[in-house]
This record gives C-alpha cells, structure tokens and sequence, in this order.
C-alpha cells in the first residue's frame, strides 16, 4: 500500500504542472494579441501629444507629451482643409448626423419592411420579398458610380438625405429583423389577436417593446457602420462643410503632401477624435453589439 | 354564458392537407368539453377555429346561436389560454391581464376590480407587479388563466394548457381548473394529447383521430363502450388488451392464429370467418376455472405498483400480449400460465378492417 | 412566415413603400444603369452615348493593367483572408478556453471593429513612415528597407498587414461565439474518448465550427474585395501610381478620374457577376455540407 502512493504522488504533481503550463501558453498567446490590436493605437495616442517638430525628429513617442490640449484644440476648433471652412467641432457633428441619421432611418424602415413580409399575407408578398433580398447581394461599391449620378440627378450632392438614404439600400437590416420576428411565438400574436389588437396596436404595444434589445443592438452596428463609411462620404461630399471626420481623414492626407513637416499632431489627434465614439460605443454595450452581429447570421 | 354549435366544419390548409373532416357537435352551456387525441389529430385546429384564429374552410361555427364564422376573435367573447402562455413579456402580469380590456375601452376602475378579483382566484395578489420572466411556469399558467377570467368570456377555451408543468404541478393545477370550472359556471372547451386529464377533468369527451371524430360521450361512455378500437386502446392505462382471430361458425367464439378457440359470452350477428379484434381491459380480467376461460396468460413480467400489480405477458400458443391488473401486491412466477375470465359486459369486440364495434 | 397572419388589404403596402421606394432608386436604377452603361460608349464632353456591345468588356479585359490588377486583387484577397482567419481562430480558441480575464481579453480582442479603415489607414502609414515609423524601423533590423509608396510590393505588404489588423476582431467574435454554441455535453463527451487536446481541436471542434468558418470565409472575401478600399486609397494617399491595387479601386478610378464610364461600368458588372457567383456558391455549398444545425 505504502509502495503504491510513494509512487504515485510525484505523477500527480508533474500532471498539475504541466497544465498550468498549458494556461500559462494560453495567457501568452491572448496577451500578445491584445498587444497587437493595442499598441499601434496607444502609439498614435501618446504620439498625438507631442509638437510635429518632436514627432518629425524623433518618430513615434511612447509616452505622452505636453501638447495634447493644444493638438486637440487645434483638431476641434481650427478650420483646416482647402477652403478653411471646416474644424473637427463640425466633422463630429456631421459624422453624428450620419451615423444617428443611418441607424435610426434603417432600423426605422427595415423594421416596417419586416413587419410586412412575417406577419401578413397579401399579394406580391413574395415578390416583394425577394425585391428586398437581392439587395443583400451586390454591396455599394460595385454600382457606385451610377448610384452617384443617380443622386446628382436627383440634386441630392452635399446634402444630409444623400448621404444617408442610398446607404440604407440594402436589406441587412430588414433580413436582421425577419429573422428576430420569425423566432416571436406564434401565440404571442393569437393572444394578442384575442385581446383585441390589430395590425399597429400589435407593432407597437407588443412586437416594437419586445424587440428592445434587438433594437439597441442593430442601432449600434449601424451607428458603427454609418460613422464609418468612407467611399460614399468622399464622393458625395465636396463641400467642406458636409465632411465627416472619416472623410476629413482623407482631406488631411492631401494636405500633408508636399507639406515641409507635415502636420502629424493634427493628424494623429483626428485620427484618435473619428475613432473614439464607435470605440465607445462597441466597449460599452459589448453584450448587445456581439448578440447582434453573431445572431444575425442565423 | 354560452353553448358552441359545430355543423360539419371542415379544414384544409392551403397545401391540400386536411386537419378536420367534418366535426358536427354541440357544446352545451356551462359543460366542460376535453378534445382529446394523438397529436395531429385536428383537435388544436378545431380549437382554433372556434377561437377565430383559423379559418374555416366549410360549415358553420355558433357561439350563442350566432354564426361566428367571420367574426374578429378579439368580438367573439372568447378567451384562450395556450400552451406555451404566449404572455407578453415586456409586460407585468397587471398589464397582461389589462391588455385585452384595455382594447375594448373598459373604464380603469372596472378593469382593476376584474383584475383584483381574478388575482384572488388565483392566488396571484402577491405577483401582480411581476415580469413573467421572474414566475415560475405555474405562476405563468395562472397568469394566463387570469388573463382570460378578467374577460368573463362566454367561452373559456384551452390549448394544451398543463403540459408544459411537471406532473405533481399538472395534477394540482388540474384540481385547481376543476374548482374555477364549477365556480364560474362557464363553458370551457379543453384540448389536450393526455388520456388521464381528459378523463379526470371532462363533462364530456370528444376524441378525435386523422381529422375525424371517433366518439361523443362522458368519461365512463367511452372507458366502458368504446365506439372503435381507436377509442379502446386511447382511453385507459395500461391499454386495453387485444387479440386478434376470425370469428367462429358458431358466431360466439373466436378463432385464434393457432387454431384454438377462444369463446365469447354472447353471439354476434357477424358473418362468420370475419377477422376481429377481441379486447378487454387488464382491470376486467379475473381467474377463472380452467373450463369457462377465454385467456391463457404466460407470465412474463411483473410490475409492482403498490396499490396494484400489473401482470405482463402474453396469450399462450399465440404470442399475442397480455396484462392483467390487480389490485393489492402479487407476485407469480415468470412462466406461469394463469387462465382468466371476464364478464360478457367487459368484452368489446371490434371489427379488424374498420375498427368499427361489433358487440 | 406566420401561421396565423393579418389579411388587411392596404396596410402592408403602406409598410413596404419606404423600404421599396429606397430601393428602387438606390439599388435597383443604379444597378440597371451600370448594366445598360456598360454596353455604351459615352461621349467625353457628355453629348450622348453610342451602343458599342461587348467592346467595354473587351477593352477592360484586355487591358494590359487588368490582369495584372486582379491577379493582385486576388494575391491579396487569399493573404487577407488567410492570415486574418487564422490568427482570429487561434485567439477565439484561447479565449474560449480559459476562464481568468476572459472578459478582459474579449474586449481588448474585439473593441477595433469599430476603427473605420481610413483611421486604421492612417495610423497605418504612421507606423509604416519612411521616417517616423517604428515598423520601418523594425524591418531595417531584419535587413528589409521598407518603402512604402515607392515600391510595389512594400506598399503591398503595408496594406496587407492593416487589412489583416483590421478583420481580425470580427472573426475573433463569430469564432467566439461559434466556440461557445458547441454544447457543453459534446465536449465532454469528447473529452472522455480523445485525451489530446489537438486532435479533438480538429476531429470535434473545426468540423462543429466549419459553417461559421464557411460563414466567415465569404465575409472576408467580400471585406477583402470590398471595404478595404478606405485603407488602401488612405495608404496611397490617392495616388496610385505603380502602387498595388484592388479591381474596386480601379472601378472608382475609371469612373471618377478617367471619366471612363462605359469602362467603368462594365468593370462594375464584372464584380457583380463575381459576388453573385460567391453569393450562389455559399448557399449551394451551405445547403450541401452544413448539416449540424
């Protein structure tokens, strides 16, 4: 019996070590990732804190320095581009506009849309169904430049309902919430069919409040991916009143060229001002934003 | 309060398929009606036709002695509760219950006394505030029954309501449904797959088999007279005991596979060499002498249940299954062969193609 | 669909005009007008057009830039989605597997989703600068002098390894949750027949997450073709020059630099016969191998 335990217990501690060292593999390998996605940006930050003369001399700077209140207020407040009409104050704004435009437009109409399809029938349901469905096919960027013209010829360039609108051209949303409706039991509606409720009292006592969660989740990912948009900002835009921090980026970039010492703070700063709310947004209400992208998909 | 009228409804769906084929009853004011059936059987949909949420496709629906058939479910003054309790989630169980007066323009003051009254009932006065999420499934289903009491419907109507709840909970809610039945007098129309709720809550049963209703009658009607074979085998526990054979010249005793006779109590105006199917409750069988048994029973394995034993095993030469129950403990032997009896009025004899009754 | 629905006769119109309307003008006119545009030859000075057939597609094809373009296009596509994909897989894995800091980690792993690619861009040609940029930097140490803008396939590695940085928290998510929807029981059951922890990484859990994998495969692709054009006209600091780029760039130079509509609409068809093609092999290919759910 003795025998037996002697020789037991080392192969019981070896066992232990050896998957500790396995987690301690893991942590690694999680760590040097979140390093990876961290660091470029914790360098542009603390970068973003020094005068252009430093950065142009020394390079990237790991710590922060004494001129983030004067870079800062130069992205915010200082009219910069071409035309010196626009500051950073008017590029959020409008990038808020377009990204609360884009969310609550598409949530809005997508919502209706679905509503529509799941819950009636009636003639062309099918065909309006796969009118709205094939848009999920061809993305943007390969019809541009008629979806472009097509705004022109509408008299819609540089202005709030151009940017937003074409963008909304796509059924994602619509799907998104299909997909949520279909999943409603079917007795929620008898019940409340018996309780007396039509087609909007139904919506909007019962389907709108029961779709709370979803909602927040959708509107984050389409204030994200409004905000974000790019390509159709930059064509649309020419008036440097209507640009949007993610457009302006472009506009510091073409000021750069040819620039002596180009003006990196500013540039470094703006970068840091476009990316902070949807940061903020995605890291505050995580649960919802993941829920809603990884279930949209089913 | 209300009695239905059913005049040979019909449902198919769009695609061809047809849940009911022609239900033709009625209801009476105050009865508490159980639709009972395998799943699949059309009795949901017959449920929901009375509810209005279903179309019907032929026949005339009357609640009251009105045709309803076009009638918005919400006007039908009706309430129904479902399996599932389909109540609003976002909503606290006060709001549940106010929801459908709400829609119909009821004053406050009347639609919280029916809510103060219905909480009472169902000893719900403490949870009102509640979400339904934080109730538990029993506390959910009596949301739902208040939801349809504060209607004070003419027509209480039930989908499956308990089989959600685990078995000691069903059984005390189906005391409970009992109670409010005799309480409030109303008429209330039950569905549900469980033989054991029909029998134990039912004025009347209505069982329903492949869109069709195979029998009309009150709990002991179809335990005692089953109308098909169909009937006899649904209603009861453990099932009723059948043995295949063709019935003799003689017209009062059945041959079996093996060529033994099998005699019955009583003649049967049956052609001859017609193939039947003898049943007889495992409760109806009792020793007999080895002269006037109809039954040889090879024992094969005994379930002890307490109260009764359940005796398994199987017609000896034919290898058709038996089960014998008695009451207070046994235990035979596996192998032993018992030979039973029962009384003429115990024996239902069907016909093998149709299913039909003979006797 | 519903069981039980509505049948009122106006109502769901009234509900679909918006969503439609949109639609109409916006996907369903410019889509038709970049098809009917690619069998015209538009006039520079805008006096009409000219129906010339096939001759765009012609031009587009045998241009001698086009080849050469979407041989980049796809180089850089299969990198993207390559390298993003699997390193994503790697930390979804990790992360799924130990409990201490995991909501930590998940944040740290995800939170760059929300970076637009211009920023990412910038930031990029930042840390890419011939100067100024500690990458540049750390190339010099290995003996490789990055120059960025200058040579072809410096610049391509610089919008390659944004691109990549970029796509990673996406995939880190939906492998995440892919992980996670994996019943409890499955593993453990996999844990009591298979003691190695690989070979039940890709005997159980690779072929439970394939139809995410399969999911994410097609979603890379389509960022790849599609939303990297933020980073790549930011790194080229919209002059491409001999610089690399993707077939969408080229669409949009064609038709907001060339004025070379006709052109540039039929290199839109292109592209969209290709994401439809993508589109129908994902759903032939879903309902073909993905039986798990």
């Amino acid at each position: 019996m003795t025998d037996v335990q002697t020789t037991a217990a080392p192969q019981t501690v070896r066992r232990k070590k050896t998957i500790k060292w396995r987690k301690v593999g893991d942590h690694a390998i999680l760590i040097a990732g979140s390093l990876l996605m961290l660091v470029p940006v914790l360098m542009v930050l603390t970068t973003s804190t020094f005068d252009n003369v430093t950065i142009h001399k020394e390079g990237i700077q790991f710590y922060f320095g004494d001129q983030f209140a004067e870079n800062y207020r130069k992205a915010m407040f200082e009219k910069g581009g071409f035309t010196k009409t626009v500051d950073g104050a008017r590029m959020l704004m409008n990038s808020l506009i377009l990204g609360i435009g884009f969310a609550v437009g598409k949530i809005v109409i997508s919502m209706m849309a679905a509503y529509a399809i799941v819950y009636f029938r009636f003639r062309f349901g099918t065909v309006a169904f796969w009118m709205i469905f094939t848009t999920l096919l061809l993305p943007l960027e390969v019809r541009i430049l008629p979806s472009y013209e097509v705004v022109q010829s509408l008299g819609m360039l540089n202005t709030y309902q151009g940017l937003i609108i074409p963008l909304i051209a796509s059924a994602t949303g619509t799907f998104y919430f299909r997909q949520f409706f279909k999943s409603v039991p079917e007795e929620l509606l008898e019940a409340a069919r018996i309780d007396g409720a039509g087609p909007f009292k139904f919506f909007i006592d019962i389907l709108v409040p029961l779709s709370q969660t979803m909602i927040a989740a959708m509107f984050i990912i389409m204030f994200v991916f409004g905000w974000n948009q790019y390509l159709w900002p930059t064509l649309m835009t020419t008036d440097e009143g209507m640009f949007t921090l993610v457009r302006g980026i472009k506009q510091i970039m073409q000021v750069w060229i040819g620039a002596n010492i180009p003006d990196y703070g500013l540039a470094m700063a703006l970068a840091i001002i476009a990316m902070t709310p949807p940061v903020a947004i995605v890291i505050f209400f995580q649960s919802w934003f993941v829920k809603g992208l990884t279930e949209s998909d089913k | 309060m209300a009695n239905v009228t059913l005049d040979t409804v019909r449902k198919t769906y769009p695609n061809g398929y047809k849940a009911v084929h022609g239900a033709d009853f009625q209801i009476r004011d105050g009865e508490f009606i159980v639709l009972v059936g395998p799943s699949g059987c059309g009795k949901s949909t017959l449920l929901r036709m009375i509810a209005g949420l279903e179309d019907v496709t032929d026949g005339e629906i009357l609640i009251d002695n009105a045709v309803v058939n076009d009638v918005d479910p919400a006007r039908r003054d009706i309430a129904m509760v479902f399996q599932n309790y389909a109540l609003y989630p976002h909503m606290s169980v006060r709001q549940n219950m106010a929801y459908g007066l709400k829609n119909q323009r009821m004053n406050k003051a009347e639609i919280a006394s029916r809510i103060e009254e219905a909480a009472r009932t169902l000893r719900l006065e403490d949870y009102l505030e509640r979400k339904p999420g934080q109730l538990s499934g029993g506390q959910r289903q009596r949301v739902a029954m208040g939801r349809a009491i504060v209607r004070h419907p003419k027509v209480f109507l039930f989908d499956e309501p308990l089989s959600n709840l685990d078995a000691k909970l069903r059984t005390q809610l189906r005391a409970e449904l009992k109670a409010l039945h005799k309480r409030l007098g109303a008429t209330f129309v039950y569905v549900t797959h469980d033989q054991v709720e029909a029998m134990s809550l039912a004025d009347r049963i209505i069982i329903m088999s492949a869109g069709q209703v195979e029998q009309i009658g009150t709990p002991m009607d179809l335990y005692l007279r089953p109308a098909s074979r169909f009937v006899a085998d649904f209603i009861g526990s453990p099932a009723m005991n059948i043995v295949h054979g063709a019935l003799g010249e003689d017209q009062a005793s059945v041959t079996l596979a093996d060529g033994t006779a099998l005699p019955l109590p009583i003649a049967l105006e049956t052609a001859p060499g017609t193939k039947v199917d003898v049943g007889v409750r495992p409760e109806h069988l009792h020793a007999a002498d080895a002269t006037s048994a109809q039954f040889n029973l090879t024992v094969d394995f005994v379930e002890q249940l307490g109260a009764d034993t359940v005796i398994h095993g199987y017609q000896k030469g034919v290898e058709n299954p038996l089960a014998l129950r008695l009451t207070g403990i046994h235990a035979p032997e596996a192998g032993t062969v018992l030979t039973l009896g029962s009384d003429a009025e115990h024996l239902h004899i069907f016909e093998s193609a149709t299913g039909r009754r003979l006797n | 669909m519903k069981r039980v629905q509505f049948s009122r006769p106006l109502f769901p119109y009234l509900l679909l005009v918006p969503q439609l309307s949109i639609i109409l003008l916006f996907f369903y006119w410019p889509a038709a007008e970049a098809i009917r545009s690619s069998f015209y030859l538009e006039d520079p000075f805008g006096f009409g057009s000219t129906f010339v057939g096939l001759d765009n597609y012609r031009d587009v094809i045998s241009g001698s830039e086009y080849g050469s373009i979407a041989q980049f296009t796809l180089v850089f596509t299969v990198l993207v989605a390559f390298f993003s994909l699997s390193l994503a897989l790697l930390l979804a894995v990790k992360a799924d597997t130990i409990i201490r800091g995991a909501k930590s980690y998940r944040v740290f792993l995800m939170w760059v989703y929300a970076v637009a690619p211009p920023v990412a861009g910038l930031m990029g040609i930042l840390l890419f600068d011939q100067s100024l940029g500690p990458l540049t930097h750390l190339a010099e140490f290995i003996g490789w002098e990055l120059r960025i803008g200058v040579n072809y396939w410096d610049t391509a590695t610089a919008i390659i390894v944004i691109s990549v940085w970029k796509q990673i928290p996406i995939n880190f998510i939906f492998f995440l949750a892919g992980l996670q929807s994996i019943p409890r029981s499955v593993r453990e059951a996999a844990i009591i027949d298979d003691p190695s922890p690989a070979s039940r990484f890709f005997t159980i859990t690779f072929p439970l997450l394939a139809p995410t994998a399969f999911f994410l495969l097609i979603i890379n692709i389509t960022y790849a073709l599609f939303d990297t054009f933020g980073i790549i006209d930011i790194v080229l600091k919209g002059e491409p020059g001999n610089n690399p780029i993707t077939l969408v760039y080229k669409v949009f130079l064609d038709g907001f630099r060339g004025n070379d509509l006709g052109g540039s609409s039929a290199q839109s068809v292109i592209l969209m016969v290709l994401v439809l093609a993508l589109t129908v092999f994902q759903f032939r290919f879903m309902e073909r191998r993905v039986h798990y759910n």
